[in-house]
């Protein structure tokens, strides 16, 4: 009989599961696994591999609709989620291994086929990296497509640059020369975009070990002081290094390099990472 | 009493002990097999394995599973100073691993767990605990109360409150 099993070793099983989702099925077996469910020391969120066979038929907006909506769902979950650990305090319930993946694992996604970005904000994702910070021990990875601010910039560059090549071709038969003039300005630069990117801030860590962030071009700040104590091996990409308050970049850079503020620091991947601006032109 | 010894082949594996399950079946394997076992391990270092280890909790059919999952398993701990004594090729480690608990009815299955857990072999351990949470993916808590013959103690009413706190793992 299971219920023979110790809770030690009930909760390794828990460990064992691939999703959260699953995690949270086991909450409602018993008052048992209920109790057991909100020490669960590994919880993994994700949104899997996407299935791209859905798309080809003549129903694929139908199922683009149900996969955003299966994302939504995933978001919101990892927000009930995370809230109420958070909600029961510091201690045993401290989460071992956090994983949060929002990007579609199947190679044959891209940035722009994630529907789910809109709700990917840097309020929510600064909400799950300070979650990090206080309550994970072990390991922390997160995923995201482009975060919600990058993505409508993008859509919105590609909607002028769209709208500027049908004002190209309609200026031909149409002679709206001055259509043509009217969309060329745009494409060159977007300043409102620019104008307050929403920062996060790295989540200061003193007991992770583990951290893998991929941060779909959210703007984020390093902390001022001493603050991965435990880190051991940090992988950051796609992340735009915040200048904070008027800090050199590269300072910024070199102080997250530091042993300093990674004192246990064995590896370190940086891909796809850069700083605000391009003014800094040493790396 | 019948003395199911295992074949543990003295390949410079020192020093011999006995196990005696809860049903006095004896197993006489080399100290490097037993130490995969933390508990045995540490019975070793504080000399305390001379008149045999009596394992109380540990039925002599389990018992046997362990010895043979050790005795497979024992060129992974000498592997880990010397790569070149594996006993046994990863390959064939894996399938006898899957064959292993594949085979298992869930009776069998947790009294395995609990004896990995008792003997503190982490590999075994995890190795069960897997298969059990491979059982639990996917499915509905009915299915999982099914599979596992867990007794739904909720009253209706507490037990749609926790659904309702975890909608969004429901809603498909």
């Amino acid at each position: 009989m299971i219920s023979e099993l110790n809770d030690d070793v009930l909760l390794h099983i828990l460990c064992f599961l691939p999703s959260a989702t699953d995690v949270a099925r086991a909450a409602v077996l018993s008052q048992r696994w209920r109790r057991l469910w909100a020490l669960a020391p590994a919880l993994h969120f994700a949104v899997g591999p996407g299935s791209f066979a859905d798309e080809q038929g003549k129903d694929r907006e139908k199922f683009a609709v149900s996969r955003r909506d299966a994302a939504r769902r995933l978001i919101a979950g990892v927000d009930a989620t995370l809230a109420r650990r958070a909600a029961s305090g510091e201690g045993d319930d401290d989460v071992d291994a956090l994983a949060i993946s929002l990007v579609y694992s199947s190679d044959r996604y891209y940035f722009h086929d994630h529907h789910h970005e809109a709700d990917v904000t840097p309020l929510r994702v600064g909400g799950w990296l300070r979650f990090a910070e206080r309550h994970v021990k072990g390991s922390f990875a997160l995923e995201l497509p482009l975060v919600a601010p990058v993505a409508a910039a993008v859509a919105v560059a590609a909607a002028r640059r769209a709208a500027w090549e049908k004002a190209n071709i309609t200026s031909v038969t149409d002679e709206g020369v001055v259509i043509f003039v009217e969309h060329v300005a745009p494409s060159a630069n977007a300043e409102e975009e620019e104008a307050a990117p929403e920062v996060v801030e790295l989540p200061r860590s003193t007991r992770a070990e583990v951290m893998s962030l991929n941060l779909g071009y959210a703007t984020v700040s390093v902390p001022a002081t001493g603050a991965f104590r435990a880190l051991t091996d940090f992988t950051i990409h796609h992340a735009v290094l915040d200048a904070g308050g008027g800090d050199d970049d590269d300072l910024r850079l070199g102080h997250l390099l530091s042993s300093s503020c990674c004192p246990r620091l064995r590896r370190l991947r940086l891909r796809q990472t850069r700083p605000t601006r391009s003014r800094s032109s040493g790396w | 009493m019948a003395a199911a010894a295992a074949e543990a082949t003295t390949d410079g594996g020192g020093k011999m002990i006995i196990l005696i399950s809860a049903d006095g079946k004896r197993f006489e394997v080399t100290e490097a097999v037993a130490s995969q076992s933390q508990l045995i391990s540490n019975m070793i270092e504080d000399d305390c394995t001379e008149n045999g280890v009596r394992l109380p909790n540990v039925d002599g059919d389990i018992l046997t599973m362990v010895v043979d999952y050790c005795n497979m398993h024992a060129g992974d701990a000498a592997a880990a100073g010397d790569t070149m004594k594996a006993s046994s090729t990863e390959e064939e480690l894996k399938k006898f691993d899957a064959e292993l608990v594949q085979a298992l009815e869930n009776p069998v299955l947790f009294k395995l767990i609990l004896a990995a857990n008792f003997l503190n072999i982490k590999s075994l351990l995890d190795m069960t605990c897997q298969r059990v949470a491979d059982m639990m993916s996917g499915k509905t808590p009915e299915q999982m109360r099914e599979t596992f013959s867990i007794e739904n103690d909720f009253t209706p009413e507490e037990e749609a409150a926790i659904r309702q706190e975890n909608a969004w793992a429901f809603d498909d």
